[in-house]
């Protein structure tokens, strides 16, 4: 197991040590540009979180860990890309804004019209535990590539929420959406996710 | 009641316990009587706490050494 956040020291991170701020860099850049690519969209995405970089960098000496440093950068990343997308005046990411549904993985030919019970129920997992599913290197790839290819603001909130473990509160602040949006986009993302794992144990293929 | 169909779409909010008492309640009644229902809960909750331990994907070499590239000319003299 690597480092984690905590285990930086943020005092060599206030003082700009570039091992610590490598380190962070390391763990934070790649869930930095799916905040940034969920407000600015792709072909911005990548300027805005080095510019945000450049200035966590010059901002550290201040940093007060009043929140957490993950929070303090995804924080920082949001109103640069907000920023940027005022400069912009483009409004991006719009699609996300309606959604695909669940996939067709929830869609109406899994249920009976009227009283909404199961048509294709759900199938028997012979890996059923995570334990299990950690040790399929085959199928970790898979959900890589599907998450690379959830709809910007779906990934931004999978990563965030399940991967990052920000509270709800705060993703809602750093993508500018309300709960109850945040709470239905992860629910779709997991069920993407979740398909790719019922096809694995099924065919053991993506 | 709620129906299959309501469990399958609330199963992330029943499991992170962002639902109502009240729907909490008729959740959980609704799983007490379906089996399919139950082995679908359980399977959304493998897959979050799989998708959870994985961890986060890290950087590759190339990003952080662009990162630190433009972060130098800001850097103090550490010589």
């Amino acid at each position: 197991m690597t480092d984690s956040i905590d285990s930086i020291d943020q005092e060599r991170l206030r003082q700009q040590d570039h091992q610590a701020f490598e380190a962070l860099v390391s763990q934070l850049h790649r869930p930095m540009v799916s905040v940034a690519r969920a407000i600015v969209g792709d072909s911005l995405a990548e300027e805005v979180v080095q510019e945000a970089w450049v200035s966590a960098y010059r901002n550290l000496p201040k940093f007060e860990g009043r929140s957490s440093v993950k929070t303090w950068l995804f924080t920082i990343v949001s109103n640069e890309a907000k920023s940027r997308l005022r400069k912009e005046k483009r409004l991006v990411a719009l699609e996300d804004f309606n959604p695909e549904g669940s996939g067709d993985y929830l869609g109406p030919d899994r249920f009976y019209r009227f009283g909404g019970h199961w048509k294709v129920p759900p199938p028997d997992w012979h890996l059923d535990s995570p334990d299990q599913l950690l040790e399929e290197k085959h199928l970790q790839k898979c959900i890589d590539h599907t998450v690379s290819i959830l709809p910007p603001q779906q990934r931004a909130v999978f990563i965030l929420r399940d991967i990052e473990q920000q509270a709800l509160a705060e993703i809602c602040n750093i993508l500018e959406v309300t709960e109850s949006y945040v709470r239905v986009l992860l629910h779709r993302a997991r069920m993407k996710l979740m398909q790719v794992i019922d096809r694995y144990q099924e065919t053991g293929e993506c | 009641m709620l129906n299959c169909r309501d469990v399958a779409h609330e199963a992330s909010d029943y499991l992170d316990q962002n639902l109502s008492w009240w729907r909490r309640l008729l959740f959980r009644l609704h799983l007490f009587v379906c089996a399919k229902c139950r082995k679908f809960v359980a399977h959304v909750h493998i897959t979050r706490d799989f998708l959870r331990r994985r961890g986060p994907l890290r950087a590759s070499d190339q990003e952080i050494e662009q990162v630190m590239q433009n972060v130098k000319p800001s850097a103090p003299d550490q010589s």
